[in-house]
Parts: C-alpha cells; structure tokens; sequence
C-alpha cells in the first residue's frame, strides 16, 4: 500500500515535470488562446491622450530617488505630460495584461527639451550613466521577479537608433535605442512589442505583458533632463 | 526499562513518516507561497525594472542564506517533534501489545495489563482486564 503512494506521488511528479516541459516547448496558454479565443482578460485597445488634467490619475508612481515633476499641460490646443527630473528617478506606472504573442502595438509621442548630462552619451552598458530622458517599458513581470523580462524605449542622448543592449542591470531587460540627439518637435513611434521581443531576448514571449511605464530620469548623472509624452496607445493590429 | 533508539519499531516508523510528512509538507508548501507572493509583491510595488533587480537581488541574497541556514535546522526540530510524537502514539500500543504477548504465551490468565498514568489505552486496558478477569473465573 505505501510502496502504492509512492508511485503515486512519483507519477504526479513526472507527470507535473512533463507537463512544465511541454508547456515550455508548445506553449498551451497560446493554444488554449487560440481555442478559446479571450474576451474581456484582455485588453484590446488602450489609450492615453492626456487631454484632461486627471489624466494621470489612472497611473501610479513609482520612486525610485526622489520625485520627476509628472504634470499634464496644454498648449496652443495640445495637451502632453511634460516630465522634469531634476537628480531624480520615478516613473509613471500603469498595470495592463496583454498577451504579447497577439502581437500587441505600442504607440507614442515624445519630444526631449533637456537631456542628462552623461560623461559618456552613447554608452548603454554603464550604471553610472544609465540616465535617460525618455523612456518607455513594457514589462512582462513573472512570478519571482529574477525571471521577469522588460523592453526598454529608450531616446538617447547620443547612441545609434536601432541599437539594442542588454541593461546593465539585467539581462532581462533590454534597452532599444529608439531615437536619439537633440531633435526639433514630436516625434511619433508605433513598436510592434513580439517583434522587439523576439528580436532583443530570441525567443518568443512566455510571460503576458502586466504593465507599461514611461520615466525621464537624471539620478544616476545628477543633472537634469526635460521631456514631454503624449498619445501613449496600447493596441492590437487587425 | 526504555530503550532509546530513536525509532524502536515499525509502527513508530509507520507513524514517524506520517507525522514527518504532514509536518514538512504543509511548512514548504506555505513557506514557499509566501516567498514567492512577498517577492512578487515587492517587485510590482517596486515596479522600475532596474530598480526591482537593484534594490531586491541583495534582500533574496540575504533570505537565500538565511534560508539555507534555518531549513535544516527547521527539519531537525520537525523531525524531532515526529520522533517524540511516533513514540508518543505508538509507545502504548507496543506496551500492550508486548504485555498481551507475554499473557499469551506464558499462559499467565492471573497477570493484569497495566498502563501508566494518563494513557489515553486506559479504557481499552480496563476492558481487556474484565474480560481477563471473566476469563481466569471460567
């Protein structure tokens, strides 16, 4: 009877293993989507005009070294959230599940007025100068942080556009160099986030998309940097 | 005179293993929900990527090491605990069994079981002592 129980438990182990394993190779969760394509798990379109000032009131803030002047501001009929770091890291924080094998879109404006003073601009690799005054994330969060993944858009102070680097914090984030140097005006962005997924880490995403977050920040290069985001929009492509 | 090997007999063993798994299982099993969820917690509270890996990786560091010390003396104190309770639960049983044996096989109708202060067998024991008794007055 024990030697039974033994089994038991051995087989529900093998087969737990199995089951992970596979769930590795086929990936059931895209399957099961397929199947049973989902409803209302997930969202479809979202977006972010900052038209009023309460826009922001959807966000949270995240601190990382004091606090970045977050503010929605209008001008000449246009409204944008215009970021000021001043020696500060924090970033605006919005949780959003998505399955990133639909092939989901992320779309921006943004427009750099100050960059951080980096002693070397187009070093990505450095902690001391991982300052940036625009960035986006789309951060794919798992359940031990460690295996947590994120795309990083990053406008760089002098880095070749295209340019994709494993953070130096982790390897499981990846900075993509989306625009960089001093530019007059807004410039528009539409990323699909599979692709540069795909792309940046080889492989294709295991973990839903939980959250999008756009920071400026000057802490590391204690300096200040100057930025403005509008029209954040999260959307998949019919 | 007790002996004090630390498990005496198979069904010591039989309720050592039982005791030890329903003490060790439900302990890992919690403990490790609970570092997963205040991990994951952490991490969403947190929410900068480079801020989770940078201000967290150290604190795992630290619990890893922690954990690495108190698990094995966490399972020595559990086992422990199943040893003294297994002895608990089946020293009686093995007591009466022994004392049954002995009237048995050494034919002793006259012999009485005893049990000690506080068995919870007692009531069992009493019965076996009647019937004892109506028995040896055959």
């Amino acid at each position: 009877m024990n030697r039974l129980r033994i089994k038991i438990l051995i087989g529900i182990l093998v087969l737990l293993i199995i089951v992970f394993s596979a769930d590795r190779i086929f990936n059931f969760y895209k399957i099961a989507s397929c199947l049973f394509p989902p409803k209302e798990t997930f969202a479809t379109v979202k977006s972010f005009s900052f038209s009023d000032k309460n826009s922001l009131k959807e966000w949270s803030e995240k601190i990382l070294k004091g606090r970045v002047s977050y503010t929605v501001e209008s001008q000449l009929g246009e409204s944008y959230v215009h970021a000021v770091s001043d020696n500060a890291c924090s970033a605006m924080y919005y949780q959003i599940r998505l399955d990133a094998n639909r092939h989901p879109f992320l779309s921006w404006r943004w427009r750099v007025a100050a960059f951080p003073n980096k002693t070397c601009p187009d070093n990505l690799s450095s902690k001391a100068d991982d300052d940036y005054a625009a960035r986006l994330y789309v951060i794919f969060p798992a359940i031990f942080f460690a295996n947590s993944k994120a795309l990083e858009y990053v406008w760089a102070n002098d880095a070749k556009p295209g340019t994709v680097v494993s953070s130096p914090y982790s390897p499981n984030i990846k900075v993509i160099v989306v625009e960089s140097g001093q530019k007059e005006g807004w410039e528009e962005e539409e990323r699909d986030i599979y692709k540069d997924y795909v792309a940046a880490f080889g492989s294709r995403p295991m973990l839903a998309i939980g959250a999008i977050s756009f920071m400026c920040d000057s802490d590391s290069t204690k300096s200040k940097a100057e930025t403005f985001f509008d029209d954040v929009k999260i959307f998949y492509k019919k | 005179m007790r002996n004090f090997f630390l498990v005496r007999n198979r069904l010591e063993l039989h309720y050592l293993r039982l005791l030890v798994l329903s003490l060790i299982l439900p302990t890992l099993l919690v403990g490790g929900c609970l570092y997963y969820l205040i991990f994951y917690l952490l991490a969403e509270q947190i929410g900068i990527p480079e801020a989770v890996v940078e201000q967290l990786s150290p604190v795992v560091q630290k619990v890893n090491i922690f954990l690495m010390v108190s698990i094995p003396i966490l399972f020595l104190i559990l086992i422990s605990i199943g040893i003294f309770l297994s002895r608990r639960l089946a020293g009686p049983i093995e007591r009466l069994e022994n004392e049954l044996d002995g009237i048995v096989t050494g034919n002793l109708m006259s012999r009485r079981l005893k049990v000690r202060k506080g068995d919870e067998l007692k009531p069992m024991v009493d019965s076996v002592n009647i019937l004892l008794d109506k028995i040896e007055k055959k």
